[in-house]
């Protein structure tokens, strides 16, 4: 590679965000670093000819996050009964409005969450959102509005 | 009481911090672009390998077939004429020697009948058959001193293109009536009912003339 040094200066100055954002994507941090080192591997061989990088990166962080996770017949399969249960710790249970959030945040769905990570983490604006996902604007705002209703949060006008 | 929007970006940053190690994402990345280059040099070689085998395979089948155009082989053999007719009869030769009008080792003839000066039809005359007639040829007696002919000319020519191994050889021209006058250019025979035969197509001595491709036309009995 001609420039591997700006592609490691690149991730040393964005890393720590893209992971993050990977994790509120996933609500795993397995999967999110494993997210995060598919985005930054497509970035790596097109290193040079992308003209923005981090939004390409952001845009196939959250591409990837949701066609993974579209069902598969040979994908992994969602079942009845979780294998393993967590022990019921005081410490881990959720008891303030910020892990309430995170839980709520998991139940949105993948295009609802990419949205709310986009918008409200990676604080791009709505238009900067439509491309990242290849959406409308229009779809990106009915969307936010949806997400926020789930997630109980006021939205201040 | 609802979360409001700077508690949402709040909560979304909780927890931000865990650095990446880079190392292990190019290392990563390194070893990616290897397997897609060593995935697209498999993909390559395979698409050069079938190409290689594809043209070896055309070039087996072409000299095969060149070897059976080519090849005038034994006795059975009978080699593809690849000459054709001229569009138009060729002017009647004059010589009086008395050479042979066919060599010898004629493999074919190809037939070129012309009414009145324009190709009417076509055939090919091949293997044993050709050579039978090529001695026929040679075989009639040459013309002594002047003779008189019947003024019986049907303006049918018959124009005759010896094949040998190494080539066409000089075309024999008769004329179809008459004496059936036929020369090569330094010999000539009376051999008009030969010529009578090769033109109908069929002999009461020989098998049918086979007709050549691409010409489908049947002639009647023969020259009114």
């Amino acid at each position: 590679m001609r420039d591997e040094t700006a592609f490691r200066e690149f991730v040393e100055a964005n890393g720590t965000t893209l992971l993050h954002a990977a994790r509120l994507l996933t609500g795993d941090p397995q999967r999110a670093e494993d997210l995060v080192q598919t985005a930054l591997t497509k970035l790596y061989l097109r290193w040079g000819r992308a003209r923005e990088p981090l939004a390409y990166t952001r845009r196939v962080l959250v591409s990837t996050h949701i066609d993974s996770s579209r069902r598969r017949w040979w994908g992994e399969r969602s079942t009845d009964v979780l294998p393993e249960q967590p022990a019921d710790d005081p410490a881990l249970v959720a008891s303030d409005d910020r892990d309430e959030l995170r839980r709520l945040l998991g139940e949105l769905s993948p295009q609802e969450r990419a949205v709310v990570v986009l918008r409200y983490y990676c604080d791009l604006t709505e238009k900067d959102t439509a491309a990242a996902l290849r959406i409308p604007v229009g779809t990106v705002k009915s969307t936010t509005a949806r997400a926020l209703t789930r997630l109980r949060v006021e939205v201040l006008r | 009481m609802s979360p409001s929007e700077s508690e949402l970006r709040a909560s979304l940053r909780a927890g931000e911090g865990e650095r990446l190690d880079v190392d292990t994402v190019v290392a990563h990345a390194r070893a990616a672009r290897r397997d897609r280059r060593r995935n697209l040099a498999a993909i390559g070689g395979a698409v050069v390998a079938v190409l290689a085998v594809g043209g070896v395979i055309t070039g087996i089948q072409l000299s095969r077939d060149d070897h059976k155009t080519t090849g005038a082989g034994g006795p059975s053999s009978t080699p593809r004429v690849s000459v054709s007719c001229p569009g138009s009869a060729p002017v009647m030769p004059h010589g009086n020697g008395t050479g042979p009008l066919f060599p010898d080792d004629v493999t074919s003839i190809k037939v070129c009948v012309y009414h009145v000066q324009r190709l009417s039809d076509s055939k090919d005359v091949t293997g044993p058959t050709a050579r039978s007639y090529a001695q026929q040829f040679n075989g009639l007696p040459t013309r002594r001193g002047a003779q008189v002919c019947p003024q019986f000319l049907t303006q049918i020519t018959v124009a005759l293109i010896p094949v040998t191994p190494s080539g066409p050889a000089p075309t024999v021209v008769g004329q179809v009536g008459g004496c059936g006058t036929t020369s090569n250019g330094t010999a000539s025979r009376d051999a008009g009912q030969l010529l009578a035969q090769l033109e109908i197509g069929a002999s009461s001595g020989h098998a049918p003339i086979p007709a050549a491709p691409g010409h489908t036309k049947n002639h009647g009995p023969g020259p009114s």
